[in-house]
């Protein structure tokens, strides 16, 4: 079942990157990034880690796809211009690093610490993931940076985006 | 672990932070809803509060137990340097605010936020901290180099930089992952513990560090991941671009440093001919490019990728004088470039563009200026007696006593030449060509006192050193 | 019966893929989406190391998974800011294409 399962949210998250990256109409590929974060999302869920796959939906389907749909509504007029050709030069870098990517992960895995858990459903993992962030020892740090780093963007964002001021000079 | 105990690690971001919410309310206050025109109160805040934070620096001693966080010598030391290089940067900035289409306020506090963020990363020792006080780094400079929107440049700046960084982060995650599942903890003691501890680095920790530095190198602008700094440099506002070129730049030293000797700590030698063939290639490529330029901003630019490598063949060195070196370099770094940058601000004002024509002839417009930029050159170029100078000759005479850098030494000597040509190159602009603009160059008191402060200080660090070093050297020492 | 490293598999296919988009694709908006896979890839390899951890004491506690809600924050925060200058960029120069944007030489 796990089995199946995997082989379904993989063939989900490498053929919405696939079409992402190659299709020739912009929404299409959005839509192929909703497709992809969809798979991943689930692919957490196998690994047993329930609260990011959800927030995962809700963050990466619901919100930033949406904000990058809005995008490219606001912003483009002409159908993509795809320039795969233009660009060939770049798929043998590309592919060379591919390889190199994929040859890594079969010649790191012997020497990975990692060797315990299996798959399968587990206890849920909120409980611990919320003691972990306010855990002086472990990520408040980071969690109280995180906060400042979500202020900032929103004063920044907002006092970029305001309509009417042009530059003067 | 109490509050107090936090308060005495991160008192000095504690404090950046309330200084940035300050200033919002003070903009508000003051503005009454208008968005541009210059604030005087805001303006005041900003500097009494850096100010006062810079002071408060001073008091800092080293404490924590490494557990959440770390406040040793070091990390002070890059404190005091990011809250001074942002007081420096808002004092520049004074002159070029009127041009902001919008608030004022948000750039002093999106310059506070870069910094809070930079003095978190001086402290920081997990790589989740890391990579959060990254992010807050760069995004706020993201938005700060595209600060107005109304400018073509400024916006492709902006873009640019965000695709680079944002890549650049994607990379970083990735190796962190890898380092995640080698080590099975984001510390950098467990980490290095199982450095260490292993006859031969796993290769997943391999790969995850490999990767780590590509995100690193982003900041310290090192080739091949230096793309980014010749457009953001030109197109960003210029206090922003001061910014950059110092802070940003610091931070990546700062990390590097920590990833050198705190992280591969003995190990580090597995990666001298990595970290060689990193600052071979910055060298030639950030001293070749600067060669044709035709704008000063960009020019510096370039100047800035050739600094990052004389600060690789440091790291690559790997010892306790190249620590001594790299903080003594980064302090008169500081300075030299604040001075060519005021300048810069000053001489664009009618034109509105860094082109070098609008220096020609400056010696016969402002003869202060003209030295300024001269000694700020010079200095840079690393022409004795300017502190600039003596800080090249530490870096190589580090190297030099390593003994197997020797190649990159020789490239360093011949690109001491290169260099200057093309800083000589800007003076003989200032003081043989006749001047395109004839108009009156003006400048306010204050910035006259901070041209002057830059050039007092390349001069007198570069005829009596031993302060500055003894400080930079007290700075490395809790690194060994 | 699927291991880690079908996982580290993936995860390197899917990084790929993403470059893959940063590369090719002129749209700055595409770029992003590419981008945003990049780091979808980095975390699914963050929370499979997690899963198969060598347990200390019996526990594996789940700091991969935080540090995965770390990145999808400040990947959030990318994307808002990237959004921003991207629109921004289209309302001034009429275009969201990386290869228009020329004003400064590479």
């Amino acid at each position: 079942m796990l089995d199946f399962m995997f082989i379904f949210f993989a063939s989900l998250a490498l053929l919405g990157g696939l079409l992402m990256a190659f299709h020739p109409n912009i929404v299409h590929s959005a839509f192929a990034l909703v497709a992809a974060l969809f798979g991943v999302a689930g692919l957490y869920w196998t690994l047993g880690a329930d609260f990011l796959g959800a927030t995962q939906v809700l963050l990466y389907v619901g919100g930033i796809t949406v904000l990058l749909l809005f995008a490219v509504m606001l912003s483009t007029r002409d159908a993509a211009r795809i320039s795969i050709a233009r660009y060939a030069l770049m798929a043998p870098i590309v592919g060379l690093l591919g390889a190199f990517l994929v040859t890594t992960g079969k010649a790191l895995v012997p020497i990975v610490r990692a060797a315990g858990g299996a798959l399968g459903p587990t206890e849920p993992t909120t409980e611990k993931i919320g003691n972990l962030f306010m855990d002086p020892t472990a990520f408040m740090l980071p969690f109280e940076i995180l906060a400042v780093l979500l202020l900032v963007v929103l004063v920044g964002a907002i006092t970029l985006a305001r309509r009417g001021e042009e530059d003067a000079a | 672990m109490n509050p107090a105990e936090l308060f005495d690690i991160f008192g000095t971001e504690v404090f950046l932070a309330v200084l940035a919410l300050v200033l919002i309310v003070t903009d508000l206050l003051d503005g009454g809803g208008k968005l541009t025109g210059a604030s005087e109160k805001t303006r005041f805040v900003t500097y009494a509060g850096l100010g006062a934070i810079l002071v408060s620096t001073f008091f800092l001693e080293p404490y924590g137990d490494g557990q959440f966080g770390q406040l040793d010598s070091f990390a002070i030391f890059f404190k005091q340097f990011f809250v001074a290089t942002a007081l420096l940067v808002m004092w520049l900035a004074a002159p070029y605010e009127v041009r902001f289409p919008a608030g004022r306020g948000e750039f002093s506090m999106l310059i506070v936020f870069a910094t809070l963020g930079m003095c978190m990363l001086a402290s920081c020792n997990d790589f989740a901290t890391l990579f959060v006080g990254l992010e807050l780094v760069t995004i706020t400079l993201f938005m700060l180099a595209a600060f107005r929107p109304g400018l073509p440049r400024s916006i492709e700046a902006g873009i640019k930089f965000v695709i680079i960084g944002a890549v650049a982060a994607g990379f970083m995650v990735y190796g962190i992952a890898f380092i995640y599942g080698a080590t099975g903890s984001f510390d950098f003691a467990v980490v290095h513990d199982v450095i260490v501890s292993s006859e031969e680095m796993p290769g997943a920790l391999q790969f995850g560090l490999l990767m780590l530095l590509v995100g690193l190198g982003f900041k310290l602008g090192a080739v091949p991941f230096h793309v980014w700094i010749p457009d953001v440099y030109q197109g960003a506002p210029t206090p922003v671009t001061a910014m950059l070129s110092v802070g940003s730049k610091a931070t990546g030293v700062l990390l590097m440093m920590r990833l050198v000797y705190s992280i591969l700590g003995e190990a580090a030698g597995q990666w001298t001919a990595l970290l060689m063939g990193l600052a071979f290639l910055t060298l030639l490529m950030g001293n070749l490019g600067a060669i044709p330029q035709t704008d000063l901003k960009r020019f510096l630019g370039y100047s800035g990728i050739a600094h990052a490598g004389f600060l690789m063949l440091a790291l690559a060195t790997g010892s306790q004088d190249s620590a001594n070196a790299i903080l003594f370099y980064m302090s008169t770094y500081l300075f030299a470039n604040i001075a060519a940058f005021l300048v810069i601000v000053v001489v664009s004002r009618t034109a509105d563009n860094a082109h070098m024509d609008r220096i020609n002839g400056l010696a016969n417009r402002s003869p202060f200026l003209a030295l300024v930029l001269t000694v700020s050159m010079l200095s840079l170029a690393g022409v004795p007696p300017f502190a600039g100078f003596f800080a090249k000759f530490m870096v190589l005479r580090a190297a030099v006593d390593h003994g197997g850098l020797m190649p990159v030494v020789i490239l360093s000597l011949v690109m001491v030449v290169v260099g200057l040509y093309y800083y000589l190159c800007v003076v003989k602009r200032i003081y043989m060509r006749e001047a395109v603009d004839s108009s009156v160059l003006e400048m306010s008191g204050w910035t006259r006192g901070l041209l002057l402060l830059c050039v007092v200080v390349m001069f007198l660090f570069g005829i009596y050193q031993s302060p500055l070093v003894d400080f930079a050297r007290a700075g490395a020492a809790s690194l060994f | 019966m699927i291991q880690l490293e079908h996982y580290l598999y993936l995860s390197g296919l899917v990084f790929t893929l993403g470059l893959c988009g940063v590369m090719m694709r002129r749209n700055v908006i595409l770029v992003l989406m590419g981008v945003e896979i990049m780091l979808n890839a980095a975390n699914l390899a963050l929370i499979a190391f997690n899963k198969y951890m060598l347990p200390i004491d019996g526990i594996v506690e789940p700091k991969g998974q935080v540090f995965v809600f770390f990145t999808i924050a400040v990947a959030a925060a990318e994307v808002a800011v990237a959004l921003v200058i991207a629109v921004a960029l289209f309302r001034r120069l009429d275009t969201v294409n990386v290869d228009d944007v020329a004003n400064l030489r590479w």
